[in-house]
């Protein structure tokens, strides 16, 4: 699938308006970034504000989510952990693109020992669930943002390479990059010039798909008390909080639950919808 | 069949590497991990001597090659170490907390087939259809919620709102098989809904393919029945990638189960590594982590070897 050469705007558009999975997707993404950044103004309250009089409080004018078990505005703490889960979420995956995509490429192109050796590599990482990889090298480093970040990258490395590198083998022997190895193109010009773009889409999807997977280790994590510390704000270890508290009053927990499933809605429906989109099979509009 | 032999035995040699691999790994935890294991063993009671005795009893101040080999021979003759806050063996803590994750992964993942599969068979047999459109819809929230989202989010309905079901703890099978399935019947539910949307997806897809073959359009000229035609010819056709799907989701499963388990507190192997992290604890971190990965590797190796099975041309188009 070569690029277009014509001008992107208006065939972007009408691509777009097409594919109602990949838009409705990519807007809530934008919207949870735009929210993330601009917590401190769309904001009443501070996340760590705690209001005595009003504990686990239903949603209200003043408290349009209602109130935490320790008195904290629950779409307060709500907004800014979404500050967490989309940088570990963007952080997590632009990492392991970062490790991943040259591994791929490397041993799709070359193949032999290269590839032999980098597939045995990603095979033995494969060898554990990922969240108990992420668990084990929490055990070794510690908690933070930082750590969960590297933590599911690492798991998320084999991954990318290995679906990269069989898009690398089925593009290799295209009759274009045989065309373009007889005009005297090098290794390096062959393999980011000509193999790369057209190889890179199914790793993109299952990128986007990680990325929802992320938002899901990351939850999953806080709640096991393994991820980010107090009082930084994360909905997974809200779920934690509240948990004791689930029978006097809900709402602690389920505005965090909702906002989970809708952040993990999001980037499935990019990754669904960009495969979609890359189908050859589909017709173009 | 040699050539079909011979992959298998290639199969089973290649699982010995990823096994060292991982073995070294899990060996890794406790000595990468920050903080010395003699000072949190004696606790109040260290002094240098002390140290220096429990250092050579817990074989530490050998060459760390050595201590792998050490480990690992204990390992293989049973003795997987000991907690370091109350020295009970891991085997007698591994036997107790094992079978409850077990339970819950094998209930979850039978629940999740047992609905999964006909549930898809039925879509793929009439595409657009409700059955169809209502798998959809499932299939959507299974992937997005995440399986200890729903947990809570089934204990906020079924165990604080009406009060149906316990919200947590445990009864062992031998005690009362009633109380047992009643505490698993949420935690078993969150994980399978997930599995669930997965398998019946790749079901449906598969045998929406199946269906479309010429062999099924002969059978059904020869006047036999929709019922049969599906589930005995196209299902045994459409199984592989499902096969596929259910190997690679039962790793997913266990992950899940670690966090679930923690949710409902049911007392498995993923509830005590979670523990253990938290308390630093890392002989159980070790052995919790070492009995998983094993768990995950033996079903990641049936699973190719089911694959093998079922479609005997992989073994001839394999590198």
């Amino acid at each position: 699938m070569e690029r277009a050469a014509s001008r992107p705007g208006p065939r972007l558009g009408r691509m777009l308006r097409r594919r109602k999975a990949l838009t409705g997707g990519i807007s809530i993404v934008l919207l949870l970034v735009l929210a993330a950044v601009a917590a401190p103004w769309i904001t009443p309250y501070t996340y760590h504000t705690i209001f005595y009089d009003a504990i686990l409080a239903p949603p209200s004018s003043s408290h349009i989510l209602g109130t935490d078990g320790l008195g904290r505005d629950v779409y307060t703490r709500v907004i800014y952990s979404f500050q967490i889960s989309l940088r570990v979420a963007f952080g997590s995956v632009g990492l392991s693109l970062l490790l991943g995509v040259p591994l791929g490429l490397l041993a799709g192109y070359w193949g032999g020992l290269v590839d032999g050796m980098v597939m045995r590599l990603v095979d033995m990482m494969l060898a554990f669930p990922a969240i108990l990889m992420a668990i084990s090298l929490i055990a070794i480093l510690g908690q933070g943002l930082g750590v969960m970040t590297l933590a599911i990258a690492v798991v998320y490395v084999p991954i990318l390479a290995r679906v990269l590198r069989g898009s690398v083998l089925e593009v290799k022997t295209a009759a274009y990059v045989e065309g373009a190895r007889a005009r005297g193109a090098g290794h390096l010009r062959l393999m980011l010039r000509h193999i790369l773009p057209n190889s890179i889409g199914p790793t993109l999807v299952q990128a986007a798909l990680l990325m929802a997977f992320a938002i899901q280790i990351e939850a999953g994590l806080s709640f096991l008390g393994l991820g980010v510390q107090p009082p930084t704000p994360s909905l997974g270890y809200m779920l934690q909080e509240n948990h004791e508290y689930i029978s006097l009053s809900p709402w602690g927990t389920l505005f965090p639950c909702i906002a989970i499933a809708v952040a993990v809605l999001a980037f499935n429906l990019v990754g669904t919808g960009l495969r979609d989109l890359l189908d050859p099979r589909r017709k173009h509009g | 069949m040699p050539i079909v032999l011979r992959y298998i035995l290639r199969r089973l040699l290649l699982t010995v590497p990823v096994l060292v691999a991982m073995s070294v790994f899990v060996f890794a935890i406790i000595h990468l991990a920050p903080g010395d294991p003699v000072q949190a063993a004696l606790g109040l009671s260290y002094s240098p001597g002390a140290a220096a005795v429990l250092r050579h009893q817990m074989g530490l101040d050998q060459p760390i090659v050595q201590q792998y080999f050490t480990w690992v021979g204990n390992m293989l003759h049973g003795d997987m170490g000991q907690d370091l806050i109350s020295h009970q063996p891991l085997t007698d803590l591994l036997s107790q907390r094992l079978p409850v994750t077990l339970e819950l992964t094998i209930l979850s993942m039978g629940l999740a087939v047992c609905l999964a599969i006909p549930l898809g068979v039925a879509a793929a047999r009439k595409p657009g259809g409700i059955v169809d459109r209502c798998l959809a819809g499932i299939t959507l929230l299974g992937i997005s919620v995440p399986d200890f989202v729903l947990g809570t989010l089934l204990i906020l309905l079924f165990a604080a709102t009406l009060n149906w079901l316990p919200p947590e703890d445990y009864v062992p099978f031998s005690q009362s098989p009633g109380d047992n399935l009643r505490h698993l019947i949420l935690p078993v539910i969150a994980l399978a809904l997930a599995e669930v949307a997965y398998i019946s997806q790749t079901t449906r897809a598969s045998m929406l393919e199946t269906l479309q073959q010429d062999y099924i359009t002969f059978l059904r000229a020869k006047g036999i029945r929709e019922g049969v035609v599906a589930y005995r010819h196209a299902l045994r056709n459409a199984a592989v990638p499902v096969v596929t799907v259910i190997g690679v989701q039962f790793g997913a499963l266990l992950g899940g189960a670690i966090v679930v388990e923690n949710v409902f507190s049911l007392p498995g192997v993923g509830k005590m590594i979670v523990d253990a992290v938290s308390t630093r604890n890392y002989p159980i971190v070790q052995g919790g982590v070492l009995v998983i990965a094993l768990i995950f590797i033996l079903v990641n190796l049936v699973t190719d070897l089911l694959y093998t099975v079922l479609n005997p041309r992989i073994a001839y188009g394999q590198p």
